[in-house]
């Protein structure tokens, strides 16, 4: 399987999904080419990962270029300044209005349903990233490979591909799986094997690939 | 050594800065009182910009003490503190300090459904323009019942009749 950053060939991919916020990308490319900068698509067998090159850990070191990759327009990050939401209308301000303007100011996209519930007349924005505000307002956001950002919960899955359970520390909760493609492992699958003591979810993984992928997930 | 222990601090101060950020909400800023909306909630200016926090918020007061109101004057400086930590709950907490030239309020109320109680304990209870100190109570209260001798109207005795106008009983 080959994996390219904006058609360069990667040595190295090591993928850190979390179960919120956006997942983060490290790859080592061949060669010596330019190191790329902004808005990059990394391509991972069948997986497309849209997302953003963070400059401040990505660079040349004589032959060798690595490059981090974070999720969508790395926005989320981004320290935005104090705002204040009012409405007297009985609603109140809207999430819908809050996590927008958010969004639209450090340059990230939604998508999908939002939260229910309901703010009151007032929300403060504190000078902050952008992160503390949508986390407050959806716990559960979290960005996906299209590089789009999700205000609710995955939904739970079931492996889709073989996933080879190879070795599972009970204290830690780690398990070590090898999958052949991206796409065969999510957040949220609930992966049963006669071995472990009951059927587990993925919480987060760190994916490695070398030939394969070999991947450090945490099971609750 | 310097650069890694440096770089340590700063990845240790972000985690701390990351983990204690929920608690943000959960302190009294300071904001000047610019107006006071129709509806009798204050428009506010942050004091000190470094704080964060938005530079005006139209807000209610939820005053301290059951059944009492008042309107600060502009100028005046509140607290703001956040419900429960909450975003979307600001109020107005606290007022002036005594020794706060804006510290009296352009108008103040004290009520209660029942009886309204002052000074059960006290050795003078003051009402109007006496002093503290020296205590000086030189002000004129109108009791119930009291009367006043009017020039072209002649005695009216308040609480009663025409005249309705003092529930105070002393």
């Amino acid at each position: 399987m080959a994996i390219t950053l904006n058609g360069e060939r990667c040595k190295t991919l090591r993928l850190m999904a979390p179960k919120t916020g956006p997942w983060l990308a490290d790859v080592e490319l061949e060669g010596v080419p330019e190191v790329p900068s902004g808005a990059v698509e990394l391509v991972a067998g069948a997986s497309t990962l849209v997302g953003t090159v963070a400059p401040e850990a990505s660079s040349r070191y004589l032959t060798r270029v690595k490059v981090r990759v974070i999720a969508g327009a790395a926005g989320w990050r981004k320290v935005l300044d104090r705002r204040a939401y009012h409405n007297d209308v009985s609603t109140g301000v809207s999430l819908k209005s809050v996590l927008d303007s958010t969004a639209a100011a450090c340059g990230e996209t939604l998508t999908g349903s939002y939260p229910t519930g309901q703010l009151g007349a007032d929300f403060a924005r504190v000078v902050g990233p952008a992160s503390r505000t949508i986390g407050r307002i959806a716990p559960a956001w979290w960005v996906g490979y299209d590089g789009l950002t999700r205000m609710v919960a995955r939904d739970a899955s079931a492996p889709t591909a073989p996933i080879e359970l190879k070795d599972f520390d009970p204290h830690s909760r780690v398990a070590d799986l090898e999958i052949a493609e991206l796409e065969d492992i999510a957040i949220g699958m609930v992966i049963s094997d006669s071995r472990l003591a009951a059927s587990a979810t993925i919480e987060a993984f760190e994916a490695v690939w070398d030939k394969t992928f070999r991947v450090a997930a945490w099971l609750v | 050594m310097v650069g890694v222990t440096g770089k340590l601090l700063t990845t240790l101060r972000a985690l701390v800065r990351e983990l204690t950020a929920h608690t943000d909400y959960h302190a009294l800023i300071r904001y000047r009182v610019v107006s006071v909306a129709p509806d009798k909630r204050l428009r506010l200016q942050i004091v000190r910009k470094a704080t964060g926090f938005p530079d005006v918020l139209p807000i209610s007061i939820m005053p301290g003490l059951p059944g009492g109101k008042g309107e600060p004057p502009p100028g005046a400086i509140v607290l703001v503190s956040f419900i429960e930590g909450d975003p979307s709950l600001p109020i107005v907490t606290h007022f002036s300090r005594p020794d706060d030239p804006a510290f009296l309020p352009v108008n103040a109320s004290l009520d209660a459904t029942g009886t309204l109680r002052l000074g059960a304990s006290a050795t003078l209870t003051e009402l109007g323009s006496g002093s503290e100190s020296p205590p000086d109570a030189t002000g004129r209260v109108i009791r119930y019942g009291d009367s006043v001798s009017v020039p072209g109207v002649g005695v009216v005795i308040f609480g009663v009749g025409a005249a309705p106008v003092s529930k105070v009983k002393a």
